[in-house]
């Protein structure tokens, strides 16, 4: 009889245990939008893998396209734009702050003394949940394009580099003198539990687009 | 059996080889001797996509945190030369500079534990399944 209710109790248990974190799994990873077609549709040559200048650091600060917003106009876990992988067909939220609170919502911009905002022409940096939001990040390959749409503006930056990395590794959030865009997940993909690696996508600004085009 | 040594130390002939050709393609700041030496090669190849990574924060100065060897043997020599207390406090300065150039902030921690929670959840209710199951084949 004990034992009878001792299974029962396991048998709830476990279904209880497997279909919060089931939810909770499911509900976040929903935080990114498949919508390949809108994914695509922000720019005509996001297939284009070919290598493109990156835009000069000087251009950008005198320019007046760029957002005269600074970090401070910001709360952690706000929403301040949305990343886009035409490559994946996804359309990620970005929030302000990688704690764990807000990287629960979606992708996280890093908020540290080293890292700026887009139209900051600096260093930015992006972090989300390798088995969530960032699920399927390891396709994506050198020369691939990536979109932030930050304040009315779209910043467009193509993959530099990829690589593995320790927890630990402190040479990857640091000050950058030419805009790039950096996204941060954890590796292995496939592996149960916490990970003990980074994998890092390196990426640099070569274009910028107020929408000016379409409005006039 | 002679056959199988002799085909044994081709394989590892060919694999060594190919192993030295991947080094030679893709150098790392220790390939060099000094900061110069990598700074010209950084700027002989393609520095703005930088291949080889020698420029990990992209401001120009290909493997400027690297220690050489050659550096060090010269700072030996010239702690021969000066009193080794002037030396001593060159070398800590150096460290303390370089450490902070070198330093960045911590990565977000990017994994979450739901499917390692899912899988644990499954194991409890098969466990208890099981253990209902055997008491009543046992009852």
């Amino acid at each position: 009889m004990v034992i009878k209710k001792l299974s029962l109790l396991l048998i709830v248990i476990g279904i209880l245990l497997s279909g919060w974190s089931g939810y909770e799994w499911w509900s976040q990873k929903n935080a990114a939008t498949f919508q390949p077609n809108k994914a695509q549709a922000i720019s005509n040559n996001w297939k284009e893998t070919d290598y493109q200048k990156t835009v000069n650091r000087e251009v950008i600060q005198t320019s007046d396209v760029i957002s005269p917003k600074t970090p401070v106009d910001f709360i952690t876990g706000e929403n301040i734009g949305e990343l886009t992988i035409p490559q994946l067909g996804y359309l990620y939220p970005i929030y302000w702050g990688t704690d764990e609170q807000t990287l629960k919502q979606g992708v996280g911009m890093y908020d540290t003394d080293f890292t700026t905002l887009p139209g900051e022409a600096g260093h930015t940096a992006l972090a989300g949940h390798r088995d969530t939001v960032f699920d399927g990040l390891d396709q994506l390959k050198k020369g691939d394009r990536l979109y932030v749409t930050f304040d009315q503006t779209t910043y467009e930056y193509q993959i530099r580099k990829t690589w593995i990395t320790d927890e630990h590794d402190r040479s990857v959030i640091v000050k950058k003198n030419s805009p790039t865009l950096t996204l941060t997940t954890c590796y292995p993909f496939d592996y149960l539990g916490s990970a003990p690696d980074r994998y890092i996508i390196e990426a640099s600004l070569i274009q910028i687009d107020d929408g000016s085009d379409s409005r006039s | 059996m002679k056959k199988l040594v002799s085909l044994l130390a081709t394989f590892l002939l060919v694999f060594g080889f190919s192993n030295v050709g991947y080094a030679d393609d893709d150098k790392n700041c220790d390939d060099f001797s000094s900061q110069e030496e990598a700074q010209t090669y950084y700027e002989n190849n393609d520095p703005d996509a930088d291949p080889s990574d020698l420029d990990r924060d992209d401001d120009g100065q290909a493997c400027e945190n690297s220690s050489y060897s050659g550096a060090s043997s010269s700072d030996e020599e010239a702690s021969s030369d000066d009193s080794s207390s002037s030396d001593e406090e060159t070398t800590s300065e150096e460290d303390s500079s370089s450490s902070t150039t070198e330093e960045g902030a911590e990565m977000a921690e990017t994994a979450t534990s739901y499917p390692l929670y899912m899988v644990l959840g499954l194991a409890i209710a098969a466990f208890g399944s099981l253990l209902l199951l055997k008491k009543r084949v046992h009852s």
